[in-house]
């Protein structure tokens, strides 16, 4: 192979300047891109205009089908901070392993990663996910002693095992089998050019399958331990697996959406609990104002248990006892919303480790009071709340001006670039939004789940809006003018949106109490959309017109002056709604 | 050869705290608190209507809801010349007691107490073996909790506290159960107070870090000429600054590998400058708890008469002791109470500079906003917390220094390292904001 001189750019990267245009959806690449530092934002043309569907951060890659082939760029990609991107193309990547075999690790590790995410979010079944029918030509027929041969109904590895190797097929059939409850499942079936096993070698999970071969097959085994020289000396095959990634990926993002249930109406809870055996649960917390881990403790059945009363076990909260790490658990407690690297392996955490996982208050369900920090950028809100770093301390603390620094720790502090509702990143079974949440729909979670009989006069029947509890009675006499907040001269006892305030209560999701608005306060929303107006929405309403309506209709205030106070509502983030946002559950449909 | 610690996550504590020990040939190299949550509520807030700036500050803290609205309701009345009557004061002052006794009943029994027992299992275990403590616990909190609904409309996150008035204002009524709820409390907390005092407790003492200034920082709370006082360990007053002068006197150092800052005092530098503040700092140093006539008459100073070190069991028993105060003079006000003027005049659209300061359950609490016509154009925030975070960071390496076994900290260094860190009752989302 001819020997080409590598470029600086290739080794090191270049620098993008915030706004820059890095690929525009439509033309050709031949490039993947890892982001070395800053941001970008993936964007794509719709009939609605351009939308945004994807953040991308340091550590995170795109235009990753260039390396299969040249392709036609599906979205356009913008840098939103000072960033520095490393091109890799399919020649590139193959000269840089022979430089630097990591590489190869870290690309693979890091398809895996994001492959194992989507997989979560999609609600997708491990390997269900690595059935792809494209799979990429072999990149050579390996004429080798090393190969292994299996007749049909041998097996390759069980469910369960540790692994040390990865499998190419070279040639044959096989499949991906699951042992549930005494019942045999297949998952999934393999070809010639199909990799299998490749995350015992790339993140040292146990085996999550049993591969058994159908036909007689040849496999090539690649060992953990050689991998690295193994890719050096054959850019091939590391390219290969690759690409069998980026595929996998692609047919996961490309194929059907699996349906994630009902937002609004709640789902049925099988009992968990036996007379034997309380539900297990943990409480996870994220960044929060710890008030809604404070709330549980106001459920008298998270502490009675101690007394051997509920049906419910807290075995993990750090807030209230001294267990470090998420045990298994048949019910999760999610509060706070993701802000920070470290919020987001919690959540994965408590994700992989409960078989349901809920949502407590308004930060983990829709973002919160912590989501409106979207508003700025990254940069700007770190600057203008914490302010930049200083040495100093280190310094005093190490005794050192050298210090080496904790990165793996330091990096856990790194903050995401927009924050987040937890169902952006993983399945959520169901929320309890209210800031602070409800907590008699909690006891009515926990009855449910230890097989209680329910009330049916008050199952699943949670009161239409914030006004339908509100004992303020609507005001006759048309308001003025529409403002913020309650002037002292407004009535104690009247409808707040009848006096000329903006009251979020008609469109906003019942089930509080209406504490806000008769204490004074008026509704900003923190439950969320009604499920009359998301059923609009779906209709093609949007929350903005539906506000704008409501108000107008209440005050009785033309809507043409409605409009510029909803419009500075919303500028100034007051409402917990997301007046105008695109809806709160819009997943990042990469991550 | 340099071995990393990381214990983990600090337990039995408001919010989330990673420690973190690195040590090399059996030396600590670098010990740390290290909070990663972050919200960014002093840019979140930039633009915002005054008017609705304390529902949303309400929002950085769910145990001391109720001092973060009162802080910013005091900082946005001093900037726009609002000059709150005394029963407004007064009423706003009942809300944050009240949120003192349900916070220490939190930090006292369900956070602290399975130290005193034994019982890793938290509350949760207590319930089964201490279950009148238990009890007690709960009945300590919503007792301050219905405090604080009486008035605020709700428990956490208040809704009826606003600038220059009650959205809604408390009915005869109101008061009436806020009464009853602070008697209940000072009943029940005299009695324990007298109990901890004859069966005594372990009385485990650490040293201060070694060769640190211990500055104790208080605000006096309530007073007309409200001021800042720092006080030495003995007890005695170091310095003391008017509410103007308190950015000139305090500054603050960030690092990169913890989003809580470390506050200290301008004029001596840091480390030197560093403070402590909350129930440590109100009891030995302020003479103003130790001084009341009922808790003189219980006992109490003659057993916390010994401020050369740190005793742990102490700073729990401040705790109650707080709790017995907080609904000693909650009575008091509402002795002198007048409901009939509840409001006061200032100009919601105005400009201006504001400095609002409490002492919020964990100690002084200040607000400091910059309006713009009617909004908020710069916020900072000084909380409890950030003022002994830089405390605890040297006491977590002091101790781990102490409890090294070849490259890993003993057992019993982690019990008593999770233990001092609680005797702060840290809340990290307070600290970080």
């Amino acid at each position: 192979m001819k020997a080409r001189a590598i470029r600086g750019e290739e080794l090191f990267g270049a620098l993008y300047p915030k706004g820059a245009v890095v690929v525009r959806e439509g033309e050709t690449g031949n490039a993947l891109y890892v982001i070395q530092s800053g941001a970008v934002e993936v964007s794509r043309e719709t009939r609605a205009g351009r939308v945004v569907i994807a953040l991308l951060e340091r550590g995170d890659f795109f235009g990753e089908m260039a390396l299969v082939d040249d392709e036609l760029r599906s979205a356009t990609v913008t840098a939103i901070a000072d960033s520095r991107l490393l091109p890799i193309t399919r020649r590139s990547f193959k000269e840089r392993v022979r430089i630097d075999p990591g590489v190869a690790l870290r690309l693979l590790r890091t398809l895996c990663l994001r492959l194992e995410r989507t997989r979560i979010l999609e609600g997708l079944d491990a390997a269900e996910a690595t059935d792809t029918g494209a799979r990429p030509r072999l990149p050579f027929s390996p004429p080798r002693d090393d190969l292994l041969d299996f007749s049909p109904g041998q097996v390759v590895f069980l469910q369960g095992e540790a692994g040390d190797s990865m499998f190419l097929v070279i040639e044959g059939a096989l499949e991906i089998v699951r042992n549930e409850e005494g019942e045999t499942r297949v998952l999934a079936r393999l070809s010639t050019g199909d990799i299998v096993g490749e995350m015992a070698v790339l993140t040292g999970h146990p085996r999550a399958a049993t591969v058994v071969a159908t036909a007689p097959t040849r496999l090539l085994p690649i060992r953990q331990d050689e991998f690295l020289t193994r890719m050096r000396s054959e850019p091939d095959l590391a390219l290969h697996l690759v690409q069998v990634l980026v595929l996998r990926l692609r047919a996961m993002l490309g194929g059907p959406r699996r349906d994630r249930g009902p937002r609004v109406s709640r789902r049925r809870w099988p009992a968990l609990s036996t007379a034997a055996r309380p539900v297990r649960t943990a409480i996870v917390s994220l960044s929060s104002c710890g008030g809604c881990a404070a709330a549980l403790l106001e459920s008298r059945s998270v502490v009675a248990n101690g007394s051997g009363t509920s049906a419910i076990e807290i075995v993990y909260c750090p807030m209230l006892m001294d267990e470090r790490s998420v045990p298994q658990v048949d019910l999760a407690i999610v509060d706070g919303a993701v802000r920070c690297k470290e919020d987001v392996e919690r959540l994965e955490e408590a994700r992989a480790k409960s078989r349901y996982l809920v949502g407590l208050g308004s930060c983990a369900s829709t973002g919160g009071i912590p989501a409106l920090a979207n508003r700025f950028a990254l940069e700007d809100l770190i600057e203008g709340s914490f302010g930049r770093t200083q040495d100093l301390f280190d310094h005093y603390f190490d005794g050192t001006s050298t210090a080496s620094r904790s990165s793996t720790a330091v990096e856990q502090l790194q903050l995401l670039r927009k924050v987040s509702a937890i169902g952006a990143l993983v399945r959520v079974d169901d929320t309890i939004p209210g800031c602070p949440p409800p907590l008699d729909q909690l006891e009515r979670l926990f009855d449910e789940l230890a097989g209680k009989p329910l009330d049916p006069a008050a199952a699943g029947r949670e009161p239409k809006s914030v006004c339908s509890q509100c004992s303020r009675t609507p005001r006759k006499v048309p308001a003025e003018e529409l403002r913020n907040f309650p002037s002292r001269e407004t009535d104690a006892a009247a409808c707040l949106a009848s006096c000329g305030v903006v009251c979020f209560g008609f469109v906003t999701r019942g089930g509080c109490g209406a504490t806000c608005p008769q204490g004074g306060l008026p509704c900003w929303g923190c439950r969320g959309a009604t499920s009359a107006a998301l059923r609009k929405i779906s209709e093609g309403d949007n929350l903005d017109g539906l506000a704008l309506d409501g108000l107008s209709k209440m005050s009785k205030v033309d809507p043409a002056k409605v409009r510029p106070v909803l419009r500075a509502t919303r500028a100034a983030g007051l409402s917990a709604l997301g007046i105008g946002q695109p809806a709160p559950e819009t997943p990042s449909s990469i991550r | 050869m340099s071995t990393r610690i990381v214990l983990g996550k600090a337990t039995r504590i408001e919010g989330n705290a990673n420690i973190y020990i690195e040590v090399e040939d059996g030396r600590v190299q670098a010990a740390r608190f290290m909070v990663p949550d972050f919200r960014g509520f002093e840019k979140i807030l930039q633009g915002c209507p005054v008017e609705q700036a304390p529902t949303m500050i309400s929002r950085v803290c769910g145990l001391c809801s109720a001092a973060h609205q009162v802080a910013s309701i005091d900082a946005i009345e001093k900037a726009l010349g609002f000059e709150p009557t005394p029963g407004l004061v007064a009423l706003r002052e009942i809300v944050v007691l009240g949120e003192w006794i349900a916070s220490h009943a939190l930090s006292y029994f369900f956070l602290a107490m399975p130290d005193l027992v034994d019982a890793p299992g938290g509350i949760i275990e207590l319930a089964r073996t201490h279950p009148d403590a238990v009890r007690e616990a709960f009945a300590l909190r919503d007792a301050g909790q219905r405090i604080v609904r009486a008035i605020g409309k709700r428990a956490m996150h208040p809704v009826s506290l606003a600038i220059g008035r009650f959205l809604i204002a408390p009915s005869q009524d109101d008061l009436d159960e806020v009464r009853r709820s602070a008697r209940d409390v000072e009943t029940r907390s005299r009695r324990l107070i007298l109990e901890t005092l004859e069966t005594g407790t372990r009385r485990e003492r650490i040293a201060p870090p070694a060769g640190q200034q211990v500055n104790l920082l208080v605000h006096e709370n309530g007073s007309s000429d409200a001021a800042f006082t720092v006080y030495g360990r003995d007890g005695s007053a170091l310095l003391s600054f008017a509410r103007e002068e308190f950015e000139d006197n305090v500054a603050e150092l960030r690092t990169e590998w913890t989003r809580s800052k470390f506050p200290y005092l301008a004029q001596l530098g840091f480390p030197a400058g560093i403070m402590l503040v909350g129930p440590l700092a109100r009891t030995y140093g302020r003479d103003g708890i130790l001084l009341d006539r009922e808790i003189v008459a219980l006992g109490v100073p003659a057993r916390l008469e010994n401020r050369g070190d740190l005793a742990l069991d102490d700073v729990d028993f401040c705790r109650l002791v707080e709790i017995f105060w907080a609904a000693r003079r909650i009575e008091k006000h509402l002795d002198g109470l007048n409901l009939e003027a509840l409001s006061a005049d200032g100009n919601l659209s105005g400009s201006g500079q504001g400095l609002g300061v409490l002492e919020a359950p964990r100690g002084v609490l200040v607000h400091s906003y910059l309006v713009d016509r009617g909004r908020v154009e710069r916020l900072r925030l000084l909380v409890a917390t950030q003022f002994n975070n830089a405390f605890i960071n040297l006491l977590l390496h002091d101790l781990a220094e102490r409890h090294i076994e070849r490259d890993r900290v003993s057992p019993e260094g982690e019990q008593i390292i999770g233990r001092s860190i609680r005797i702060f009752d840290p809340c990290l989302s307070c600290a970080t904001h």
